[in-house]
């Protein structure tokens, strides 16, 4: 089908005409599309033999999984779920502080890494390659290194949690500074203004909003991984979740799946609505 | 200063423009716009004043952080090892996580494919499945991945098999949105005007709807593959397999210098990856 759509729309004519039928830059387009196309399928057939997994298997085991989740998850069971609302506040807490803190190293980093404000174009690239290290590599790392040498709990996971916040939100934020800087930055610079009264009222309120939707954001991811972290030593909810599962106790632990989704969907839902209103103003 | 106050006027509605000049109780020419800050004054003092709310209820231990901190270098020294002698060892389990991350996004993808053309509104049978389905998939995003692969786990047994499910799962519930987002952004006029020659809807859906999002389609592919792959190191240290496994395990038992070369394996191929699709993104959006 998608080959079909490939070939359409070609006009009768022929090459003889001196009537080219696709334009050079489309059949480029065309030919990058066909590329990305056979690799994937590459990848596809090469990770499938590597692993010899078969879709199938999964309407082999339909009724296996099934009944699992009838008899041994349903109903959840509360009752047990001994401290799952500290925990779900320790989780909260790591996000909503990870957050903070990151949000004010990255205000801090981000004129540094903006090509609009930052004294030379070697400290930009020092700060984006620092904090794309920060972004890449996977919060579980960051953990195992901190686990290293910190030992287990919640201050670990909002170190963890820190890291990956300063990496993303360093990055978003010089975006927003490379955005909105150029012209009303020019103008101040005609007016003989210094350096930090540029940033502060030029720059700064011109990008309040762009900043607040990331930290928005933000909250959102770190709610997620701040799970995930936990699960892996971080502390918080994640952590008596995966105690609970590794224990067999599936419904204790699918009461805390349902709290631990219940607020992070409640916290996307409040994060969506807050970032529409600061973006449509 | 009068750009400033301009552009404020301008953003905050329009309906009664701010003078150009106003002074304040100073005497100084005012530049900014209470109308236009305060929501977002109030807004990041609320979320101050949440944070470190949370944060003193919930005990952080930062004096001990502090501690360590200052006797960092005895805590690192013995991390500051590299051992590539088992990298053969380690390569496996490297393919096998880009195993996983390969095959549950090619699975979702199609999968979320499907599921997206009931989810966009615009192209949708029946009005009622976007918002069932949309719920469906919120609640199965809201769960982490690895949960799911603990929860296949016990019908599957281990191997890579549960590990792909459990991680094609959640990602559907992101490509199913993901998708019928970009579904829904497709011209209006366009669908209309094949309507008008009596195209029907998977004729239409072929010729004109996925044509036109499929930059979109191979952009979420690319940041959902990133995602995957990060979740599929993630599952080693729950139990099921990958270079997670080894991670987890090098780190455990004190053996340094192979858990380094696994997390540079993790890194460098992030890297690659990162450059090369921003190569591709750059050249369909010069071609586009």
């Amino acid at each position: 089908m998608l080959a079909k759509f490939f070939h359409r729309a070609r006009p009768h004519g022929s090459k003889k005409d001196g009537y080219r039928a696709v334009p050079d830059e489309i059949k480029k387009q065309r030919r990058l599309y066909y590329i990305v196309i056979a690799i994937i399928a590459l990848a596809f057939i090469a990770t499938t033999v590597n692993t010899s997994f078969n879709p199938f298997i999964i309407f082999f085991n339909m009724e296996n999984f099934i009944a699992f989740i009838v008899n041994d998850m349903i109903p959840p069971n509360f009752g047990r779920a001994v401290g799952l609302w500290d925990s779900l506040i320790q989780t909260i807490s790591m996000a909503f502080l990870a957050t903070f803190v990151g949000g004010i190293i990255s205000f801090c980093l981000c004129f540094l890494a903006s090509f609009q404000t930052s004294p030379s174009s070697v400290v930009v690239r020092l700060v984006r390659g620092l904090a794309s290290l920060q972004r890449n590599v996977p919060t579980i790392i960051w953990l195992f290194i901190f686990r290293m040498t910190f030992g287990i709990g919640i201050t670990i996971g909002f170190v963890a949690l820190l890291f990956n916040t300063v990496g993303f939100l360093t990055r978003m934020f010089a975006e927003v500074v490379d955005e909105v800087g150029n012209e009303s930055m020019e103008a101040l610079d005609s007016t003989g203004s210094a350096y930090l009264p540029k940033l502060a009222q030029c720059v700064i309120p011109a990008a309040i909003p762009g900043f607040v939707s990331w930290l928005l954001f933000s909250v959102e991811i770190n709610i997620r991984s701040a799970g995930i972290v936990g699960a892996m030593g971080g502390g918080g909810i994640g952590m008596l979740l995966m105690g609970h599962l590794n224990a067999f106790r599936y419904r204790t632990a699918f009461a805390f799946i349902l709290v631990l989704a219940a607020v992070i969907i409640i916290i996307g839902v409040i994060t969506d609505y807050l970032r529409e209103r600061v973006l449509s103003k | 200063m009068t750009v400033r106050a301009k552009t404020a006027a301008d953003e905050s509605g329009g309906a009664a423009p701010m003078p150009l000049m106003v002074k304040n109780r100073h005497g100084k020419i005012r530049i900014h716009n209470p109308k236009y800050t305060r929501p977002f004054n109030v807004f990041l003092l609320l979320f101050t004043v949440l944070s470190l709310g949370l944060a003193y209820i919930i005990p952080y231990d930062f004096g001990r952080l502090l501690v360590r901190i200052v006797n960092i270098g005895d805590a690192i020294r013995p991390l500051l090892t590299i051992d590539f002698s088992e990298i053969d060892l380690i390569l496996p389990f490297f393919y096998q996580t880009l195993s996983v991350a390969v095959l549950s996004t090619i699975y979702s993808a199609l999968i979320g494919l499907f599921f997206a053309v009931f989810m966009a509104r615009n192209i949708t049978p029946n009005k009622f499945l976007p918002p069932i389905l949309a719920a469906i998939f919120t609640f199965i995003r809201a769960i982490p991945s690895f949960v799911f692969v603990l929860l296949v786990l016990v019908s599957l047994g281990f191997g890579s098999a549960p590990a792909i499910i459990g991680v094609t799962i959640s990602s559907t519930a992101f490509f199913a949105r993901a998708f019928a987002h970009a579904f829904e952004e497709v011209d209006s006029g366009t669908l209309e005007a094949l309507e008008a020659t009596g195209a029907n809807r998977i004729k239409i859906f072929f010729s004109a709807i996925l044509p036109s999002a499929l930059t979109m389609v191979i952009a979420w592919l690319t940041v959902n593959f990133e995602t995957n792959f990060h979740g599929a190191t993630i599952l080693g240290v729950v139990g099921a397999g990958g270079i997670g496994h080894i991670i987890a395990m090098a780190f455990g038992s004190n053996r340094f210098g192979r858990a380094w070369v696994a997390v540079f394996a993790v890194v460098l191929f992030t890297y690659a990856f990162e450059i090369s699709t921003n190569i591709l993104k750059r050249k369909l959006k010069g071609l586009g």
